[in-house]
């Protein structure tokens, strides 16, 4: 028997009664039934049913918790979205193995490994991308090391196919800088895919 | 505050947002909702000893729609600056708020907020109306209703200052001073006048309310608000899918100087409770005006009220819902004298649909009938109703 109709042959039996009235309509309930107090007492078990939950701020904004008002909500509407400002680093802060450091080298053009969010063989991915910033780093050094193999003349290039991989549809360069590690130097490259 | 600044304000909050991102500031929130009915009145009106039809017609009204900042501030410690600047607007019509603003002002405040608590200053709800504001308040804002119709208490004050504690687990207690800024000043005959609000205390709003799972328990008292010394306890209890809430509060007005008072300096010269809202698309029918001050001669000087609610959220889609309220108002006229008392009964029930976790359709019944001193103002109790389908998105 669907539930619904179960729950009215049980109020009807339980003795509620709706009466038509010219005005509307009232409810009559006789509490001697015990159908109501097992109803309260079953419904007492989901107690983890909230009846009206309040997950914005707009539902929040007329009552006395204020902290929980000020506290930032996951749906949280900002002004600004900084987070779609701040480029995606496209290398690990993890201090590289000279190792694999050296491994890589040999390989591959990044010092720092990444896992590409793009690549040119998805138009679909390249457009999901388009607009995004990446910051990518490569290291190099003015010497002579064991931990790169470039030259700042070289470095480029890597940097460039870091680049190729993230953005399918070409890039753009929003800032350069350059910071020493150890005895080199990282090359930094923030960039916007097209 | 000028509501003109509103769209600049807003502006330069963008702005400086912007200029400053790199520095890590925390950016400011918008949110606010949009709450739209298509109501049909049905109102009464006496005329010359007969209930007549006051008013039937169709109208579409904006119901709390608004617009809020809000936003925070790291300053030391666990300390932070808070700030909330929220308005009224009227997606239905133009220039429906303040002046022939667009906008009307509703709770705005700047203050700080940390692990001992929260201390603003500006404009707010009184902590009584905030108790039943988010909770038992089924059909918060909505004509005929609401429980401004029926019953004293809800306020939201100038010139406050706030202070709440944190949320100590499900504990939490708030205090409002109210600045009645009245001058303070002597009268003619070098006398301290009496009955001004000129001192730091002379006004305040305080609650308390507790909150476990689904039990909501508040007491909340307001001395000398808009004329009014308030008491009320509400309480509320969710049993599965089902919840239910009750209120019981007392008024008494503060001062009880005649009106014929002077005026000098300030005075209070107040001797009934504030009126309680007017009903809604009056305008060409001063009649249809306020059932209960209608029957009360204009003023009253006690009243006490009780309400229940309930809801039924059958499932993640549809919630039914119901509410009872009424309240008994003591009248007085300009002699002190009072008149028999007059009985509001409001009753509403009502259906939503929600669309998504923002967005609901819904549909609601309302009633407020009055009854009163029926030889010496109205010679007829008067029943006013309307029915309505609307729909509310929340950002």
């Amino acid at each position: 028997m669907p539930p619904l109709f179960f729950f009215a042959r049980q109020i009807r039996q339980s003795g509620f009664k709706f009466m038509a009235k010219p005005k509307g309509v009232i409810a009559m309930i006789n509490f001697n039934n015990h159908f109501f107090l097992s109803l309260a007492l079953i419904c007492g078990i989901c107690l983890n049913q909230n009846t009206f939950a309040q997950d914005k701020d707009v539902d929040q904004a007329d009552s006395l918790d204020f902290g929980a008002f000020h506290k930032d909500k996951k749906e949280a509407i900002k002004v600004w979205d900084k987070t779609s400002d701040a480029p995606t680093k496209a290398y690990s802060d993890q201090p590289t193995d000279t190792k694999q450091t050296s491994a890589v080298k040999a390989t591959d053009s990044s010092s720092t490994p990444v896992t590409p969010t793009a690549n040119a063989a998805s138009p679909a991915a390249a457009d999901e991308v388009s607009g995004k910033r990446f910051e990518l780093r490569e290291r190099y050094t003015l010497t002579r090391s064991a931990k790169t193999p470039y030259s700042a003349f070289y470095v480029i290039e890597p940097l460039y196919k870091q680049a190729a991989q993230l953005c399918a549809k070409g890039w753009k360069k929003i800032s350069e800088r350059s910071e020493p590690v150890e005895q080199d130097y990282y090359l930094y490259y923030q960039i916007e895919c097209l | 505050m000028n509501r003109k600044l509103l769209p600049s304000l807003i502006a330069l909050l963008t702005v400086g947002a912007a200029g400053v991102v790199n520095a890590d500031i925390p950016i400011p929130t918008v949110y606010g909702k949009v709450n739209l009915t298509l109501n049909k009145y049905d109102f009464d009106d006496i005329q010359s000893g007969t209930r007549v039809n006051g008013q039937n017609n169709w109208k579409l009204e904006s119901n709390a729609s608004r617009l809020g900042v809000k936003g925070d501030y790291p300053l030391f410690g666990d300390t932070k600056a808070i700030y909330k600047l929220e308005y009224e607007v009227y997606p239905d019509a133009d220039k429906q708020g303040d002046g022939t603003s667009p906008f009307k002002q509703r709770n705005t405040y700047a203050g700080l907020q940390s692990g001992w608590g929260t201390l603003f200053a500006g404009k707010n709800d009184t902590p009584l109306k905030a108790t039943t504001a988010e909770t038992l308040q089924l059909f918060k804002d909505l004509p005929l209703a609401d429980y401004k119709y029926v019953l004293n208490g809800e306020n939201r004050e100038n010139n406050i200052i706030q202070y709440a504690t944190p949320n100590l687990s499900g504990l939490i207690f708030s205090a409002q001073l109210i600045l009645g800024e009245d001058t303070g000043a002597s009268d003619s005959t070098g006398a301290k006048s009496k009955d001004q609000n000129s001192n730091l205390t002379n006004k305040y709003s305080a609650a308390v309310t507790y909150k476990l799972d689904t039990l909501y328990l508040a007491l909340a008292h307001d001395r000398n608000v808009e004329n009014a010394d308030t008491t009320r306890f509400a309480a509320q209890y969710g049993i599965g899918p089902v919840s239910i809430g009750g209120l019981y509060q007392n008024a008494e007005r503060h001062f009880k100087n005649p009106a014929t008072t002077s005026v000098a300096n300030g005075v209070n010269t107040g001797n009934a409770l504030q009126a309680i809202s007017s009903l809604p698309g009056n305008s060409l029918n001063s009649g249809v005006g306020n059932p209960i001050t209608d029957f009360a001669g204009g003023t009253y000087k006690k009243q006490t009220g009780y309400g229940f609610d309930i809801a039924w959220k059958i499932d993640d889609d549809w919630t039914l819902k119901g509410q009872y309220v009424r309240s008994k108002s003591d009248p007085v006229d300009a002699a002190n004298v009072g008149f028999g008392d007059t009985t509001a009964k409001n009753y509403a029930v009502g259906v939503d649909y929600a669309l998504s976790k923002a967005a609901k359709v819904f549909a609601y019944y309302a009633s407020i009938k009055t009854d009163g001193d029926l030889s010496a103002i109205n010679s007829e109790s008067l029943d006013d109703k309307t029915y309505a389908v609307g729909w509310e998105f929340k950002f």
